[in-house]
C-alpha cells in the first residue's frame, strides 16, 4: 500500500519499466521524462522536511543524480516511486543534518494529556506550522502523518530506532499544538 | 498502542488539504549538468559491467614479479641514478667553481690551442695525475727561490682553484660512460690549468730573470 492508500503490485508499470530501460540506456529524454513524473511530489517531501527552498533544491538534485546514477539497482521489490523516493527522504536528511538543526527541548509534558486537533484545522496554516517544527521532529511528522510511512520504515531510512520515531512523532504534535496556539487556531 | 490524539481525523483531513510545490524548472539543468560532470552518462553500462567482471578472473602472470624483483634488486635504478649524479655532480662543479669561488676571471670556451688537452680515462688517471704533477714541479721550483709577488700570488690562487674544481671532475670520470658535461668541464679547466702554469712560469722565472 502507497501512501495514497491504494494497492499496487510490486514493481514499475509496464509504462514505467519502459522508461527505465531506456533511462538505463541513457537516453537523456526518458530520464526527464521520469524527472517529470515525480519531480513536483518529491519537491515538495523536501521543502516539507526541509524547510527552505534552497535546501529542497539542492535536495532534489542530488537525489536524482543518485537516483539515475544506481538505477541498475532496482530491483523491483517496491514500487518505482517508493523506491524513488526512499532516495530522496534520505538525501533530504541527510541534508537536514548538515544544517545541525538542534531538536528543541520540550517542557515536560503532562502524562496522559492527549494532543486535541478539534473540529477543523486550516492547511495553510497546519504547513507553516510544520515548517516552524524544529528540524528532528519535522521530518519523523512530514514521514509519518503526511507521507505515510511506518515507524519502522522511518527508523530504517534516517538510522534512528523505533523508539525515537514514536518519541519524535509524540514531540512533534505537541509543539505544533502550542504553535497552532499561539497562533489563535486552537 | 497508548492513544496520543484526540480528533486525529481533523489533523488527516488537514494534511490532504496541504497545498503541493513545483519544482523550480530550471532545476532539471542543473540535474543533468551535474549528471554530464559526475561523468555517470555512459551508454550501454551493462556491456561494462559485464567486461569488468571477466577481467576480475585473471591473474598476474609471473614474469611480472620477475620485473618487479629486478627494480628491487636496484638494477633498474642505477640506470637513471647515474647520470643523473652526474649531472648533479656538474652542476654542484660549476657552481663552486663560478659562484663559490670570488676573483676567478672568465674561462673562454675552449679554442684551438698548441696546448694539449687530454681527458683521461678511469685507466689513464693516474698517467694524467703524475704529468701534472711535473708541470706543476718544474714551475714551482723557479718560483721557491723568489719572494711572492702579488701577480704571481693571484695566479697561483687561482690554480689551486682549478686543481679542486678538476680533483672533482675525476671522481665522475672513473665512471665507465662519464657525462658529456663532466668531460666537456673537464676539459675546459684542464685547459685553464695549463693556461694559468704558463702564466705563473713566464711572469715568475721573467721576475727572477730581471732580477738577475
Amino acid at each position: 500500500m502507497n501512501a495514497s492508500g491504494n494497492i499496487r503490485p510490486f514493481g514499475p508499470r509496464p509504462e514505467e519499466q519502459r522508461l527505465v530501460t531506456l533511462c538505463l540506456d541513457q537516453d537523456r529524454l526518458a530520464q526527464k521524462a521520469l524527472y517529470d513524473r515525480y519531480k513536483d511530489a518529491m519537491y515538495t517531501l523536501c521543502i516539507r522536511v526541509l524547510s527552505k527552498d534552497e535546501l529542497a533544491q539542492d535536495a532534489l538534485q542530488e537525489a536524482f543524480v543518485a537516483i539515475f546514477s544506481s538505477l541498475d539497482r532496482f530491483r523491483g521489490e517496491s514500487t518505482l516511486g517508493a523506491w524513488i523516493k526512499t532516495i530522496v527522504v534520505r538525501t533530504a536528511y541527510r541534508k537536514l543534518k548538515k544544517e545541525k538543526n538542534n531538536t528543541e527541548e520540550l517542557e515536560p509534558d503532562r502524562e496522559g494529556e492527549l494532543i486535541d486537533w478539534g473540529d477543523y484545522l486550516e492547511a495553510e496554516y497546519l504547513e507553516k506550522a510544520i515548517a516552524s517544527l524544529p528540524a528532528g521532529y519535522r521530518s519523523v511528522f512530514v514521514l509519518i502523518e503526511v507521507e505515510g510511512y511506518a515507524h519502522k520504515e522511518v527508523a530504517d531510512m534516517l538510522g534512528i530506532s523505533v523508539g525515537t520515531s514514536k518519541s519524535q512523532l509524540y514531540h512533534a504534535k505537541r509543539y505544533l499544538q502550542r504553535i497552532l496556539t499561539a497562533m489563535g487556531l486552537r | 498502542m497508548k492513544k496520543t490524539d484526540k480528533n486525529h481525523k481533523t489533523l488527516r483531513d488537514a494534511i490532504k488539504r496541504l497545498p503541493g510545490h513545483e519544482a523550480p524548472a530550471d532545476l532539471w539543468n542543473r540535474i543533468e549538468l551535474k549528471m554530464t560532470e559526475s561523468h555517470s552518462s555512459e551508454l550501454n553500462r551493462p556491456v561494462l559491467q559485464e567486461a569488468v567482471s571477466e577481467l576480475q578472473d585473471r591473474k598476474a602472470p609471473g614474469s611480472v614479479w620477475q620485473s618487479i624483483e629486478r627494480v628491487l634488486d636496484g638494477e633498474n635504478r642505477k640506470s637513471w641514478i647515474k647520470p643523473a649524479v652526474g649531472i648533479a655532480a656538474t652542476f654542484l662543479v660549476l657552481w663552486a667553481t663560478w659562484i663559490a669561488l670570488p676573483g676567478l676571471e672568465y674561462i673562454p670556451p675552449i679554442a684551438e690551442t698548441e696546448l694539449t688537452v687530454i681527458v683521461p680515462s678511469a685507466a689513464t688517471l693516474t698517467e694524467w695525475q703524475e704529468s701534472k704533477e711535473a708541470e706543476e714541479a718544474r714551475v714551482f721550483a723557479c718560483l721557491d727561490s723568489m719572494e711572492s709577488f702579488p701577480v704571481v700570488d693571484s695566479l697561483t690562487t687561482r690554480y689551486e682553484e682549478i686543481v679542486l674544481s678538476l680533483d672533482s671532475l675525476t671522481f665522475l670520470l672513473q665512471e665507465p660512460t662519464p657525462h658529456a658535461a663532466t668531460t666537456g668541464r673537464f676539459k675546459q679547466l684542464e685547459l685553464s690549468r695549463k693556461k694559468t702554469l704558463a702564466k705563473i712560469e713566464q711572469q715568475g722565472c721573467q721576475k727572477l730573470g730581471d732580477d738577475e
